[in-house]
């Protein structure tokens, strides 16, 4: 069976030019642009005779830039391709150590 | 910076026309499952929210319920906090991904595993005054 992180994972992979990304964290030295992103919860959406039948995940996917937050990777188009619908979305504060910007998107996946 | 999320009583439009058309003080109705529902947010916040000296999580609480024009809302989350524990809330909510830092969610995840329990929080509140059914 297909899990949210293989199809989170298979989502940015299409992204054109590609942009270094990874679950949780990239490691090593960060790269001007990159994504990470994280699983923030997994709830039972639809149940019939006890049973859950469907579960809706929350996504949220970090995209990172040093050069601020205007021109960035199209993930919305990316992960709408792959069924995920968008959710809110913030700005996160810019590191002062490495200089990157950050917008932080949620992207819901009914299952 | 704000980290909190803001109840109101959209999607209970029917339940509250039969409140208004029955003659009652709707306002006072709504308040009373407004508090309901925040209460069931609080404490699964007050559950998920990260520990290390408890600081983040003393100002966690409900503010409200308040009425602005014909809305009655409230506010559940971090609450006239110093900005230090605000950003730390913030950081620890949304991550910090330069600074290798996950999102441990407690707003959030509050909402998401605990929505439909609030929602049936409101309706029994609004059930108790008699009126809906």
């Amino acid at each position: 069976m297909t899990t949210i992180f293989e199809l989170t994972n298979n989502a940015l992979a299409t992204l054109s030019p590609s942009v270094p990304f990874a679950m949780d964290d990239l490691i090593g030295e960060l790269p001007d642009t990159y994504i990470t992103y994280f699983l923030i919860t997994g709830v039972g959406a639809e149940h019939a005779d006890n049973i859950e039948t469907a579960r809706t995940y929350r996504v949220q996917v970090n995209i990172m830039n040093k050069s601020g937050l205007v021109s960035l990777p199209d993930v919305d188009t990316a992960m709408a391709a792959a069924g995920f619908k968008k959710g809110p979305e913030r700005e996160l504060p810019k590191d002062s150590t490495t200089s990157h910007y950050g917008l932080a998107k949620d992207y819901f996946y009914l299952m | 910076m704000t980290t909190r999320a803001k109840m109101e009583l959209k999607g209970f439009d029917a339940y509250l026309e039969q409140i208004q058309q029955a003659g009652l003080d709707i306002d006072a109705a709504a308040q009373r499952a407004l508090a309901a529902g925040g209460e069931i947010l609080h404490a699964e916040m007050d559950r998920l929210v990260p520990i290390e000296f408890g600081d983040l999580q003393k100002y966690i609480v409900i503010d409200g319920p308040f009425q602005d024009g014909n809305v009655s809302y409230v506010d559940v989350g971090v609450v006239d906090a110093p900005a230090e524990i605000a950003v730390y809330g913030n950081v620890q909510e949304y991550g910090s991904p330069s600074k290798h830092i996950k999102p441990q969610s407690y707003i959030r995840a509050a909402i998401d595993h605990k929505w439909a329990a609030v929602k049936k929080a409101i309706r029994a509140s609004l059930k108790a005054e008699g009126f809906v059914e």
